[in-house]
């Protein structure tokens, strides 16, 4: 029954969208010790690097896309969309490469430290544009991307909580990760 | 651990290293200068010896920088993240602040632009 199926799919991105969006506001609320420009916690990548272990990627790209559409429209502003832009996509296809062609070899931890990372070298890309420096870029990247290991240590011990927690509802029956769309 | 994980750990830790390095700043005792660029254009040149308070206003946005006992800092600047304002004050050779939204830096660097000959 495709329109079943499909039905389905649709309430599983729902709620991993907006599950990602409160993280992202939330962090909001959580202050950070230093002025870094785009030092951010990446909550919303607890749901990000979760889905990409247990559902199929293409959803993932999906939930990543509307997050930062949507969180820009919300709370945010031109800037930081661009910001979550360049970070979230950077990050997802970072992710989605090391898990697709090295599975066997790389734990959630890996995979959620290389997703923080690259989520914040994203961000200094757009900072180095923004500015017109690249310089300056590279003044903040050894901390930033020092942060973005940290904060993927945080998310990766965090995803395997979710994804233990996530078990059970998907035992309910309304989220089998194995229904494909369509 | 597993294997690709340290790999990757490596990769990481490698290029942290590498961009640390990189922005070690110059040894030598030479004068410090501070550039004020709006959207990538220098449009004041300071001393970090003397002492300023200065206002820009741009199409962008308001921001106004102080110089004094050789510390720069962004004192004031009506942005949404007031990032710029509690970024540290700059005093050696590769600080620099920035207000992202109104498209203004600040950068301390050594006599001499050694900083333009890398990002060129």
């Amino acid at each position: 029954m495709p329109s079943h199926n499909n039905a389905k799919r649709i309430v599983r991105l729902g709620l991993l969208i907006s599950l990602a969006m409160a993280l992202s506001y939330f962090e909001r609320f959580i202050p950070l010790p230093y002025g870094i420009p785009g030092m951010k916690l990446g909550l919303a990548n607890i749901v990000i690097v979760t889905c990409l272990i247990h559902i199929e990627k293409k959803d993932v790209l999906i939930v990543v896309v509307c997050r930062v559409f949507l969180t820009a429209f919300v709370v945010g502003n031109m800037m930081s969309f661009f910001y979550s832009l360049t970070g979230g996509l950077l990050s997802y296809f970072g992710m989605v490469f090391v898990h697709h062609y090295f599975k066997e070899q790389v734990s959630v931890l890996g995979i959620s430290i290389l997703g923080s990372v690259l989520h914040n070298v994203g961000q200094l890309l757009v900072l180095a544009v923004v500015t017109g420096r690249g310089t300056i870029a590279l003044y903040y990247s050894p901390m930033l991307m020092s942060v973005g290991v940290l904060t993927g240590v945080f998310v990766g011990v965090a995803s395997m909580y979710f994804a233990r927690h996530m078990k059970v509802i998907i035992k309910s029956g309304y989220l089998d990760p194995k229904i494909k769309g369509d | 651990m597993k294997k690709g994980d340290a790999v990757i750990y490596l990769v990481i830790a490698l290029s942290i290293l590498s961009v640390y390095l990189v922005n070690i700043p110059p040894r030598g005792e030479g004068l410090l200068i501070v550039e004020v660029r709006v959207h990538s254009e220098v449009v004041d040149r300071f001393l970090l010896t003397e002492t300023i308070d200065k206002a820009y206003q741009t199409e962008f946005g308001y921001n106004r920088i102080r110089i004094e006992n050789q510390r720069v800092r962004m004192v004031e600047a009506d942005c949404r993240d007031q990032i710029c304002v509690h970024t540290k004050a700059g005093t050696q050779a590769r600080d620099a602040i920035v207000c992202v939204p109104n498209r203004v830096t600040i950068e301390v660097m050594g006599e001499g632009g050694d900083i333009d000959a890398i990002s060129q």
